[in-house]
């Protein structure tokens, strides 16, 4: 729609978009990880989301122009985040490599980052209604 | 819903941790059993942890396998990489019960016991308790962790409700 690429598109909220995104599957890998904690065995996951970000921030070199819907994007799209096994040798407990106190830190952190994400989209929002009717809240 | 499937995750990780503290209060409160419905003294119950399967939902397979373009020819390039809800991570903890059978069983010379063997002796069940409360500790704290990630998935769904 051409209204979502000129109101919505140029804003920071399809970026915030893809944070919420981000950290919601990040909080599932830690939470997949938290529950097999005393699972002999399990490796723990983890996300690697950082290029997918990046491409939502950064302006491309060279970004061609689509006439046509059979064109190849230029640039080609960025990867999504991938959920991968890190190569983590540390075995403490005997059972697995989930670190609980880096997972609880991880937790901790993506949380804030959830909630950094979703301050900044309401803030987005209160923006463009702002900018819509003229007047606040 | 990709939101509500990491209550899911940490849920099966509280059921595991509650079920493996229910064996712990089974072994301790069976500590001094020698006699069973299976006859014999009292086998000790060992919770085993699984990883739950990684692809157990239909919905998950089909976004997987269901590509929005149709390739005719083995040729052609695939459309592009899968949206962030659609990677599936794993789901969860299962538990399985197992009853261990004794190594080493406590032996007591008592031969006025009615389950006494002939030598005198009475086979108690193998349970250390010392044993039992380290797991019983390490359980509690397991579930504690899961507790306070559910809380936090929780916070969140609260604040994106406030967007």
């Amino acid at each position: 729609m051409f209204l979502d690429r000129v109101v919505f598109n140029k804003t920071k909220i399809p970026a915030l978009n893809a944070v919420l995104d981000v950290t919601q599957l990040r909080q599932r890998v830690i939470s997949n990880n938290i529950a097999n904690v005393s699972t002999a065995g399990y490796r723990k996951q983890d996300l690697r989301f950082q290029e997918y970000l990046d491409s939502f921030v950064k302006k491309p070199a060279v970004e061609g122009i689509r006439t046509d819907p059979r064109h190849l994007p230029v640039p080609m799209p960025v990867s999504a985040p991938t959920v991968f096994e890190p190569e983590s040798g540390l075995n403490d407990t005997g059972l697995n490599n989930v670190d609980i106190d880096k997972e609880m830190t991880d937790l901790a952190e993506n949380h804030l980052h959830f909630n950094v994400g979703a301050r900044l989209l309401s803030g987005g929002f209160d923006g463009l209604r702002k900018a819509i009717t003229g007047r606040t809240a | 819903m990709q939101i509500f499937d990491t209550l899911d995750i940490s849920a099966t990780g509280l059921t595991a941790q509650r079920r493996k503290m229910t064996a712990i209060a089974s072994n301790i409160a069976n500590v001094d059993t020698t006699r069973t419905d299976e006859g014999g003294p009292y086998k000790r119950r060992r919770m085993v942890m699984l990883e739950a399967p990684k692809l157990t939902k239909f919905s998950a397979m089909l976004e997987q396998n269901r590509s929005r373009l149709t390739r005719t020819q083995g040729g052609h390039m695939l459309e592009g990489e899968p949206r962030p809800d659609e990677i599936f991570t794993g789901s969860g903890v299962m538990t399985q019960e197992v009853r261990e059978e004794p190594i080493k069983p406590r032996m007591v010379y008592d031969p006025n016991h009615p389950d006494a063997r002939e030598d005198g002796y009475v086979v108690f069940p193998d349970v250390n308790v010392v044993t039992e409360m380290v797991d019983m500790i390490a359980s509690s704290r397991a579930y504690e962790a899961n507790a306070t990630v559910l809380s936090a998935a929780k916070d969140m769904i609260n604040r994106s409700l406030e967007i």
